[in-house]
Order: C-alpha cells, then sequence, then structure tokens
C-alpha cells in the first residue's frame, strides 16, 4: 500500500488524505510496470535503445560462437594429429585459432562498447523522466495541483520515480538481455550439434525447465519484495529523526533515543521477518527444483554420451554440446532483474501523472489583449466565492472588494480568516469558483497569466528558500532579467532596499555564492537574512515593472530593528505600486492608505487607520489591547 | 586508491573487523552456512572444465564407467553451483538486512546518545553522517563482498592447479592477467571519480526537481514565471551530470578493454600451445577442450577479483566512517565526568560564570564571558538582535554544547558534572524551530514525557495548558489522528498548528526545574502569544516556587518580555543589560530603545 500525500494545509484548516490506494504489489502490476517502462524508454531514445540491445544480445552470444569454434578445434586437431599444421587440417586448424582470436577480442570490444552505452543510457533515461515530470507539473499555472488532495497524492506518487532511481531499468535490461541471449543461444548452439531427434526430446525440454525456473524465482522475488511496505518506511522515518540535525534537539531534550531505537528495530524486525518468511517458503522449491534440473540434465546428458559413445554423434559435438548444457543455466540468471524492478515501479504513475495534466490541457483558453503595466484604474474582487477541494465549508461566499490602482490596502484578522488566499486569488494561483476578479474592469480568466503576473510581485509567508546562488535568489524575482548587463548592479540595489546589504556582503564568493551549505562554498542563512533575501526579490519584479505587490506577513523573521526600519521605509518601498500587505500585526499596518478587517470570509471593516479607531470597532479594539501591553505605567517617552 | 578527499582516519582492516563482528552477531549459523555453501559452489564449479576434458577422453578410450562418473560430475557442476549460488544469494540477503539492522541501530544510539550536537553540528563530522546516509545500505554488503573475494580466490587456486596439471607453463597464464590486476581498479575507480565530479550537478538536478514538483515552492513558481528557467537549468544540469559520467566511463572502458584483450592474447597462446602438443601426439585430445575452458574461467576470475577489490574498497570507507562516528561517540562520552546529582529542587538558581562559547571553525566565540545568576523560581527573558547568541546560550543551558571557557553551575553544581540524560528529564523546551514528529498526535505530544506517554489525560492536560484544544478539535480521530500527509491517512498540518503540539510537548514535564521557550510562538499571534505566556506565569506560579524552577524565554514581542521577572539583553555575544523591566526601562539603554520602537508603533 502506498501511503498518499495530502496538499500542504493552509489557514488552520485540515485536509484528511483520501484512501489509500495500492500500487499493486503483485506480478501483473509488475509487468505492467516493466512493459510501461520500456515502452517510455524506447520512444524516448528509439534509436539509441535499439543499439544497447543490440549490443547486449551480441554480447551475449560470443560465448556461444566460442563454444562453436572450440568444437571445431576438437574436431580438426585428430585429423591434423601426427601430419603438422602444414597438412589441410592443419591449415584449417590455424584458420580456426585466428577465428577464435578474432572472436575474443570482439567479445571485449562489445562488452566495453554495450557497458558504456548502458551508463551513457542510464543518466539520458533519469534526465528525460525527471524533465518529463517536471514539465508536467510546471504546466499546471495554479495551485489545484497541490491544493486538490487528490491530485496532490498523484503528484507525490509521480513524484516517487526519484526515489528509485529509473536510470537503473537501463542497466537491467541490458544485462537481463545478455543473459536472455547467452542462454538461447546456447540451446540454438544445442540444438545445431545434437543428432536431430534430439532437438524436441532434450533441448526443448532443458529450456523449458530453465526458463520455468527462471520464472519460479522471480515470482518468489516478487512475493518478496518489501518494496512499498511501510513498515520499511516507517523505519527509515525514525532512523532519521534519530541521525539528523533536524530533530537533534528535541530528541536529546525529551531523551527520547532509546525509544526511538526501539521502534526502529520493531518496524525493521517485521521487515526481515516477513521477507525471511517468504524465502523460507520457496527452501522447498528451491530443492525440488535443483533435484529436477539434476535428473533432467543427468537424463539428457546420459543420452549425448550415449549417442557419442555409438558415433551418432562425434566427440567434438559432444564437448559443444557440454558447453551449451552450462551457457542454458543464463535463462534462470536472476541478473538485472532486480534493477528492472526497481526503475520500472513508479513508472505507470508517471503515465497516470501525464493523463492527470493532459485533461487540464485541453480547456480553451480565452484572451484579452491589454498592453503596458497593470492596473491603472483597479483591481476589484467581484461577488468571488472559493472553496478549497476537499473542504466541506466555503472560504469566501460571495467576496467583494475594490482596491485603487496606486494606493496601499492592508488586510488583517486572525488566523484562518482568508488572508492569504485572497492573495493567492489575486495572483490567479487559485481561481475563483464563481465570480470573478478584474483588473481594469476585465476578468483575471480573460487575461493571460503569463502577461499579469509579469504585473505582480509578492512575498509569501512561507517564501522560498532556493539553495542557488545569491544572485538567482533575488533575480528570480524579474526572470527575464536573468544574463542581462549591468543586472548585478540592480540586484545590490534592490538587497540594499530590502535591508539584505549586509547579508550580501558577507558572502564570501559574493552573489556567485549558493545559498546552502550542500553545495561547495556554499553558506547557510539564518531565517532573518532568508526573509531580507526574499523581500529583496519582490523588489526586483517591481523594479522590472510589476506593479501591485503584495506582502504576506513580510517580517515574521525580522528582529525589531530590521522590522522597524523596514516599516519606516515602507511609503517610499511601495511609492507608485498598488501594493496589499497582511499581517496579523496591528502595528504594521497602520501606515497603509487603507485597511480591511477580514473575518470569516467577509470584510467586516474598512477605512483608514484613524477612520478605524474613530470607529471604535473590533479593530479599534484590537490595536488597544495590543498597544495597552506597551502602555501600562507610562513607561514610554515620546 | 581513492581520492576521496572525506575518508576518515580508519584503517580498512579494522573496518572489516568491525563490520565482521556485527555479521557474526548477527547470525553466526548463518553466517557459516553462506560461507560454506560458497566456497563449495566456487570449487564445484571450477570443476567443469576438468570434467569436461576428461568426458572427452573417455569416451574416446571406451571407458564405459568413467564416462558414467564424469557425467555426474558435470551435471553436478552445471546444476549444484547454479543452484547453491541462487541458495546462497537468499541466504546473504537475510544477512546483510540483520546486519544492516544492527549496524543502523547501533549509528543511532551513538548519534543520539551523544549527549551534545557536536556530531551534528561540526562540519566535519556532519559529513561523515551524512555520507553513511547515503551509502548505509552498504553496511549489509561487507561480509557478502568479503566472502565473494574467499570465493574468488578458492576459485582461481582450483583452476591454476588444473591449469598446471596440463601444461605447467600454462601456471603463467594468470600473468596476462597483470595488467588487469594493475590497472583494473584503476579503471573501477574512474568511476568513482565520476561519481565525486558529477555529485553537484546532480544535486542541482535534485533541487530543480524538487523547486518544480513540491508544495512549497509552487506559489513562486508559478508567480515568478519561472516555469522555463527552472526546465532549462535541470536540463543542463542532467545534461552536465551525464556528460562528466559518460567522459570518465569512456575513460575506464578504454583501460578494462585494452587490459583484458592482452590477456585474451595470452588466453588464445595457451589454446595454441595445447594445440600444438594435441597436433604433435603429445597431450590427449582432451586437454584441449579443458585448457578452452579453463582459460574463460581464468579471465573472469582476474576481471572479477579486480572489481572485487574497488567494490570491497568502497563498501569499507562506509564502514569505517561508521567506525569513525562510534570512536567519537564513545570519546565524548568518555570525556565526561559525571559524580553529581540532579538536585531535586533549585534553591539559588542557575549561575552562569564568565561563559565563552565558540563554534567550531569560526574565529570570534558566539558567547563572550557571560556572567549572570538565573534566579530559582523566576521568569527570565532573553532579548536581542538575530544572530547575538540567544538560541545558543539555550543550548549551552540543556547541555547540548560544552563551554569553551567558564561554567554553567546549578545550584553551585557545574552541569559538566551532570549526567545530562538525567538533567535533561527535569528540562523541557519549545522551539521556533521546532522538530515536526510525524506520529499519532498522542504520541507527538506526549513524547515530550515518555514515562506518560500511555496516560491519554497527561496528553489531554499538556494540549490543554499549551491552548492547542483547537488543533485537536479539528483533527478527525483526535489524538489517534496520525499526522504527516505522507502516511496512511495522514493529516497535514498548518506551521501554527505544528507549533502548538510542539508548545503542548515541551508542557508534559509537570516539574521541570528549567522550561526553555527559544520563541516557540512565533508563527502565533501576538494576542495568543501574550494569553499564553500570562497562563504559564500565572498558573504555575505555586509551582515553580516549590521546586524554584525557571522560565527562559525569547521572544521579539517586548509586550511579552516585560512580564518577566529578569529581562537581559544579548548583543553581539556579551551580556550589556540586566534588570527588571522597570529597572530597563529607567537606564535608558537598548533595551528601552527596542521597546520605544515596538511601542512606538501602538502610539495613537
Amino acid at each position: 500500500m502506498l501511503p498518499i500525500a495530502v496538499a500542504h494545509a493552509d489557514n488552520g484548516d485540515l485536509r484528511v488524505s483520501p484512501q489509500p490506494t495500492s500500487l499493486d504489489p503483485h506480478a501483473s502490476g509488475r509487468r505492467d510496470a516493466r512493459r510501461t517502462a520500456f515502452r517510455l524508454l524506447f520512444r524516448a531514445f528509439p534509436r539509441r535503445t535499439s543499439l544497447l540491445l543490440l549490443l547486449a544480445v551480441l554480447a551475449g552470444l560470443m560465448p556461444s560462437v566460442f563454444a562453436a569454434l572450440v568444437g571445431v578445434l576438437i574436431h580438426l586437431a585428430p585429423d591434423a594429429a601426427g601430419r603438422g599444421f602444414g597438412s589441410p587440417a592443419g591449415h584449417q586448424l590455424i584458420l580456426t585459432l585466428v577465428a577464435i582470436g578474432l572472436v575474443l577480442v570482439l567479445q571485449e570490444i562489445v562488452s566495453g562498447a554495450e557497458s558504456l552505452m548502458s551508463i551513457d543510457m542510464y543518466r539520458r533515461f533519469d534526465g528525460y523522466l525527471f524533465g518529463r515530470l517536471i514539465e508536467l507539473t510546471t504546466r499546471w499555472d495554479d495551485l489545484d495541483l497541490f491544493d486538490d488532495p487528490e491530485k496532490a497524492a498523484q503528484v507525490d506518487r509521480a513524484r516517487r520515480i526519484a526515489d528509485y532511481g529509473p536510470g537503473e531499468f537501463v542497466s537491467g535490461m541490458q544485462t537481463k538481455y545478455a543473459s536472455r541471449a547467452g542462454g538461447i543461444a546456447s540451446a540454438i548452439l544445442l540444438a545445431t550439434v545434437v543428432p536431430w531427434y534430439y532437438i524436441l526430446a532434450i533441448v526443448l525440454p532443458l529450456t523449458i525447465i530453465w526458463v520455468a525456473l527462471s520464472y519460479a524465482l522471480q515470482a518468489s522475488h516478487y512475493r518478496a519484495d518489501p518494496f512499498w511496505a511501510n513498515p520499511l518506511r516507517r523505519a527509515n522515518y525514525l532512523q532519521r529523526i534519530g541521525l539528523l540535525p533536524e530533530w537533534a534537539k528535541e530528541v536529546r531534550i525529551f531523551g527520547l533515543v532509546g525509544w526511538i531505537t526501539d521502534r526502529y528495530s520493531t518496524e525493521w524486525r517485521r521487515v526481515i521477518e516477513t521477507l525471511q518468511e517468504s524465502r523460507r517458503a520457496d527452501r522447498g522449491m528451491l530443492l525440488a527444483w535443483t533435484a529436477g534440473l539434476l535428473l533432467a540434465n543427468a537424463a539428457a546428458l546420459a543420452l549425448l554420451v550415449r549417442s557419442a559413445w555409438i558415433g551418432a554423434m562425434s566427440v567434438a559435438a559432444l564437448a559443444v554440446a557440454v558447453q551449451a548444457f552450462l551457457g542454458l543455466a543464463a535463462l534462470a540468471s536472476q541478473n538485472g532483474d532486480v534493477w528492472i524492478e526497481n526503475g520500472a515501479a513508479a513508472m505507470p504513475e508517471l503515465v497516470k501523472y501525464q493523463a492527470l495534466i493532459d485533461s487540464r490541457a485541453s480547456a480553451p483558453a480565452r484572451r484579452t489583449d491589454v498592453s503596458g503595466p497593470l492596473p491603472r484604474d483597479s483591481l476589484s474582487f467581484d461577488g468571488v466565492g472559493f472553496t478549497y477541494p476537499g473542504r466541506a465549508s466555503a472560504l469566501f461566499e460571495s467576496f467583494d472588494l475594490r482596491i485603487e490602482a496606486g494606493t496601499s490596502l492592508a488586510i488583517v484578522g486572525l488566523n484562518g480568516a482568508g488572508k492569504t488566499t485572497l492573495a493567492k486569488l489575486l495572483t490567479g494561483l487559485c481561481r475563483p469558483d464563481h465570480g470573478r476578479i478584474a483588473v481594469d474592469g476585465v476578468d483575471l480568466a480573460d487575461l493571460d497569466m503569463h502577461v499579469w503576473r509579469r504585473s505582480v510581485a509578492a512575498i509569501f509567508q512561507d517564501f522560498t528558500r532556493y539553495e542557488l546562488s545569491a544572485r538567482d535568489n533575488i533575480a528570480f524575482g524579474a526572470v527575464d532579467s536573468l544574463g542581462q548587463r549591468g543586472l548585478d548592479d540592480r540586484l545590490v540595489s534592490a538587497g540594499r532596499d530590502a535591508g539584505a546589504r549586509d547579508v550580501l556582503e558577507r558572502l564570501p564568493h559574493g552573489l556567485d555564492t549558493v545559498l546552502s551549505r550542500r553545495f561547495p562554498g556554499g553558506v547557510d542563512l539564518s531565517g532573518g537574512q532568508w526573509q531580507r533575501i526574499a523581500l529583496a526579490r519582490a523588489l526586483m519584479a517591481t523594479a522590472n515593472g510589476a506593479r501591485v505587490l503584495v506582502l504576506d506577513e513580510p517580517t515574521a523573521h525580522l528582529d525589531v530593528r530590521a522590522e522597524v526600519d523596514l516599516f519606516d521605509r515602507f511609503l517610499e518601498l511601495t511609492h507608485g505600486l498598488t501594493t496589499v500587505l497582511i499581517s496579523h500585526r496591528f502595528s504594521t499596518v497602520r501606515r497603509a492608505d487603507r485597511i480591511v478587517v477580514l473575518e470569516h470570509g467577509r470584510v467586516i471593516e474598512d477605512g483608514s487607520h484613524d477612520e478605524l479607531v474613530a470607529h471604535n470597532g473590533r479593530y479599534a479594539a484590537m490595536f488597544r489591547l495590543q498597544a495597552e501591553r506597551y502602555r501600562r505605567a507610562g513607561d514610554v517617552d515620546d | 586508491m581513492t581520492d576521496d578527499t572525506t575518508r576518515p582516519p580508519i584503517s580498512l582492516s579494522t573496518a572489516a573487523r568491525v563490520m565482521m563482528g556485527f555479521t557474526w552477531r548477527a547470525d553466526r549459523r548463518l553466517s557459516t552456512t553462506i560461507l560454506v555453501l560458497k566456497l563449495v559452489g566456487a570449487s564445484i564449479g571450477a570443476l567443469f572444465a576438468l570434467w569436461i576434458g576428461l568426458l572427452t577422453e573417455a569416451i574416446v578410450h571406451r571407458r564405459p564407467t568413467e564416462a558414467a562418473v564424469l557425467v555426474a560430475g558435470v551435471v553436478i557442476s552445471v546444476v549444484v553451483n547454479s543452484m547453491l549460488t541462487f541458495g546462497a544469494d537468499r541466504l546473504t540477503q537475510t544477512l546483510s538486512e540483520r546486519a544492516h539492522h544492527l549496524v543502523e541501530r547501533r549509528l543511532l544510539e551513538l548519534v543520539g546518545g551523544t549527549p551534545t550536537l557536536e556530531i551534528q553540528e561540526t562540519p566535519e563530522h556532519l559529513t561523515q553522517l551524512e555520507r553513511l546516509q547515503d551509502a548505509s545500505w552498504e553496511f549489509g554488503e561487507v561480509v557478502p563482498t568479503l566472502i565473494n573475494i574467499a570465493q574468488t580466490g578458492i576459485q582461481l587456486v582450483v583452476t591454476l592447479v588444473l591449469l598446471a596439471t596440463l601444461d605447467p607453463w600454462l601456471v603463467l597464464l594468470p600473468l596476462f592477467g597483470i595488467p588487469i590486476i594493475v590497472f583494473g581498479p584503476k579503471a573501477s575507480q574512474v568511476w568513482y571519480t565520476a561519481q565525486q565530479f558529477a555529485a553537484e550537478p546532480m544535486r542541482r538536478m535534485g533541487v530543480f526537481l524538487d523547486l518544480s514538483t513540491l508544495v512549497g515552492p509552487a506559489k513562486e513558481i508559478r508567480l515568478f514565471r519561472l516555469r522555463d528557467v527552472v526546465r532549462r537549468r535541470f536540463a543542463e544540469a542532467a545534461e552536465e551530470s551525464r556528460s562528466i559520467q559518460t567522459r570518465f566511463a569512456r575513460k575506464g572502458e578504454m583501460i578494462r578493454v585494452s587490459t583484458r584483450i592482452f590477456f585474451v592474447l595470452g588466453y588464445l597462446g595457451a589454446i595454441v600451445i595445447v594445440t600444438r602438443q594435441v597436433v604433435d601426439g603429445q597431450a590427449p585430445l582432451g586437454h584441449l577442450l579443458t585448457a578452452a575452458v579453463l582459460g574463460g574461467q581464468v579471465l573472469n576470475l582476474i576481471a572479477g577479483s579486480s572489481m572485487l577489490a574497488v567494490w570491497a574498497t568502497e563498501v569499507l570507507i562506509a564502514a569505517s566512517r561508521f567506525v569513525y562516528l562510534d570512536q567519537l561517540g564513545r570519546r565524548i562520552r568518555a570525556a565526561a565526568a559525571y559524580s553529581a546529582d540532579v538536585p531535586a529542587r533549585l534553591a539559588t538558581g542557575i549561575r552562569i560564570d564568565n561563559l565563552t562559547f565558540g563554534y567550531f571553525g569560526r574565529d570570534r566565540p558566539t558567547l563572550l564571558g557571560l556572567d549572570v545568576l538565573l534566579p530559582a523560581g523566576k521568569t527570565v527573558a532573553i532579548v536581542g538582535d538575530n544572530g547575538a547568541g540567544k538560541s545558543t546560550l539555550i543550548k549551552l543551558l540543556s547541555g547540548m554544547y560544552v563551554p569553551t571557557e567558564g561554567h554553567i553551575l546549578i545550584d553551585g553544581t557545574d552541569l559538566a558534572r551532570l549526567d545530562p540524560d538525567v538533567w535533561r528529564a527535569r528540562v523541557s523546551a519549545g522551539f521556533q524551530d521546532h522538530a515536526r514528529f510525524e506520529f499519532i498526535a498522542a504520541e507527538t505530544v506526549g513524547i515530550g514525557d515518555l514515562a506518560r506517554l500511555d496516560e491519554p489525560e497527561a496528553v489531554a492536560d499538556a494540549v490543554h495548558r499549551a491552548a492547542a484544544n483547537d488543533v485537536l478539535d479539528a483533527l478527525p480521530a483526535g489524538l489517534q489522528t496520525q499526522l504527516g500527509p505522507t502516511w496512511d491517512h495522514g493529516v497535514d498540518l498548518s506551521g501554527g498548528q505544528w507549533q502548538k503540539l510542539a508548545i503542548a510537548r515541551a508542557m508534559m514535564r509537570r516539574t521541570p526545574l528549567l522550561l526553555l521557550l527559544d520563541e516557540p510562538t512565533a508563527a502565533i499571534d501576538a494576542e495568543s502569544e501574550h494569553r499564553l505566556f500570562e497562563s504559564w506565569t500565572e498558573a504555575a506560579r505555586d509551582l515553580r516556587e516549590q521546586s524554584g524552577a525557571i522560565t527562559l524565554l525569547v521572544s521579539h514581542r517586548f509586550s511579552t518580555v516585560r512580564m518577566a521577572d529578569l529581562i537581559m539583553v544579548l548583543d553581539g555575544g556579551r551580556i550589556t543589560e540586566v534588570g527588571s523591566h522597570d529597572e530597563l526601562m529607567r537606564a535608558g539603554g537598548q533595551y528601552a530603545e527596542m521597546f520605544a520602537i515596538q511601542a512606538r508603533a501602538y502610539q495613537p
């Protein structure tokens, strides 16, 4: 059973995952996975795949060719005996020896080329599949893909192809094809040297029995496979808790090591026992097969030796046949199976994922042409209704709000009031169920999302920490300017405006420094430093033409001075922009031209700071309560 | 043999010995069985060449009994060797899993059981730990690899003996394998070098994959129109990683193929020699067959052993990282001398005495000469800018760091003399960067006090005291709800909800001597934080005064900070101000300034 992911919950609401669906852990599902993987591989790289398989087959054939030539040698040697290499038989002997030499050299060259190509294809296939995953996911241009629990679960399952190294499928196929080709070549070789009536009596049964063994072993491997087993996942999770820095403090404070270790062992033992049990069940089967194979091979060989004995078959042919006996065992080889399994396991999920993404793409796009920066006049929510997928109650039923272009609006309210959702609706990351969001009177649904988003910049509460260079981290706010001349100066200037000058100056390799210790020469930043970088990114966007700036709790990680410094420059930073500031701190919103108080999906108060204080409603009460805490005993002097 | 610069200073033989110990402990009978099976299988398999040659002779010279015996020999060599290999591989898997489990368990105990954060926060140790995480599956492979080496050795010996019986000169055949032995490891090493060079682009691939497919960055990727740049950069990283690996692989294959071709020439020479003897009537026909089959075996054995040698090195390097951490953990434990008892209650308090602490690898100490008394029974607040050293002090007080200089005295007893486990049983904590324990909710909270993990009332009480009832109410199965979206029926929580559960966890211990609150309410609005802190200070006052417990709070919200009995201002690793709110306001220093800054925002 595969655990299902759920979209990240926000605003304090919960979404429960749907019933777990299982990825069929048994043979038929596995077979489908293999077929799917092969189809994907072949479609992506038709010529390379064919060539690789051809090389694998060639490599598999070589030992049989060698065995056949040794047979020729044995056949010719008695004729040449006593007559020397100068005799006609001796000449043929020399030719055979040359051929043997060529085959041996060729075998090495083929196997070298094969393994080189397999390494190359491994990486290509990995890159192709992950690239496809990226392409599919980013084609979906709003958050519905992650907000809808069903879709999010599909994303999570498709993502898991990365956990299993899909490139392994290539190595596995190559190995498997080579041993299969070797086994089949041995069967053919055997068929060519035995008297014809033995083809049915010996060659076929032996071939069948080895192939059958191969399937029997594979089936038991399926039974034993712990792949999607939950205990193993839980064990790995517990291990990470015990080892990784993320949990280290609390593991120590609460003395959890023993508890974690015991649980870890319990989960692991369950895995080991399950596996062992399935292997134990095989023990009898293995013995039975061994006995059967012994008898079949002994009978077959006895018949062939008898043929040679009575002269129905030459000794040379017998020599070849015996080597072919050995070669037949390759038919049961399990080499490569595990790689094929691992590599192919999650591929059907990728195909399902593709279907999910494709289902959306077919919707016709309506486009209204607009030019120049937006908005010139206003932004408005007109009767907007919105419910998160999978949630029972609507967040907004009929929400109305008009924002004048060029002004600043603050949205305050308690956790879960829907503040962040408004920001997501405004940026087109969520789509209203009904009603419309309009820019200068044009429905957002009719605008080219690409054009609209060029006009909007935002810093979200859970801003992204890109494990990339400081340059990328800031320049991503204005992606069109990447690679332009003079970019660095503009980045530094945006950084200065965001209060990140010190952060940037202290970077060991300047803007090239990767903001992650996982990379050579990289550094880790603190929460406050990250927030300044994220703010610089948003400011980079406004410097590049974005006219709307959304600030969702932009100072949560900053210390007192940095926060005050930022809000002191609020007017200067947002000059000429349409600004939406979201906060639960009343002290930070008073500089906005207009403040709305959001509660239960509705605007309950609306006005400037002074107006709202005078109104003496919810805002005034909350503001006074917070202010009270600073004013007691009159310790503030002006 | 390897250029890996992160290799720990542990000899491979030590690593091998330690790992064999684990395997032996995992299952003695199984270890022995596998060894015997593999060695028997190897010998039987290697004899195939002999049987087949002799069989030819027996037929040519009309010796029926011998022929019958040899038929049996051939069949046993083919079938029994195959089946022993299958069987032994199965058993080896079981043994690997058990050994793997034992090693990982030990690793958990030693890393988690190290009282300080030294392993997880010292870059050079952390590198070893991270590398181990990447290669932990190799733990189980040490012994199978060593067994395979023994197996290859046996096969080689049997094969050489057989060759010698054909013609003493043929013993020289393996000499043609010298280039394989000499250059083979180099060829395989090239592969590992490629892995190291490709590590950076591969990590970058992971970054772009995560950026474009995880929910966290999804908003910005779409809003900032990063789709094309992310796709392009990923493709570039993938191509870079591939071309590095293919380039090195080409080099490796060239070496491999040419050394093998050199051997093949010797092999051909051997066949020519035996053919000549047969032609000259000096050797029986069967020798030719035996020589041909044996030659192929020698080639595979030599090539296999050179691969095995490299593989064994890699596996043992992983093992040596474990041994390194194991020794480190023991050293840290041994360095401590726990000679004092943790007091039942605090009489005077915790004295921080000339405390200096510097992080590994940084030139400037993070805390410098701290001197202060945290009085018993009081609440103490620490304020200061980002990076002032507040969290460092918290970690020192809970024994997760050892002071570089100076002491922390618990009622006069040096913290260094207390057993950290016993001390921490009397400490509780809530952090801003709290951990997300994806268990069922009752456990996520309950592990705050393992002794009462199974008491639903205790858990419910902690949840209540953390004002986290609303979180619980929203859970579909209440305390029995599985948390974490990737688990079956798992539920995801918002940042604020996770934080409330972390606070509830901190509330599980009823009578801690020290409660550490390191910005635990940063994701919660000011109003809730204020109320929470009020309830901690008021509701538990009696209890606190009885046990002399100290609450230490870090917060950026001065409306909360001012309620503390004592406030410390940390600036650049030093304590610049200490006193009550009123005292510090009167002093008109940094505290007063910061308070005024925040208060100003609320002036009408």
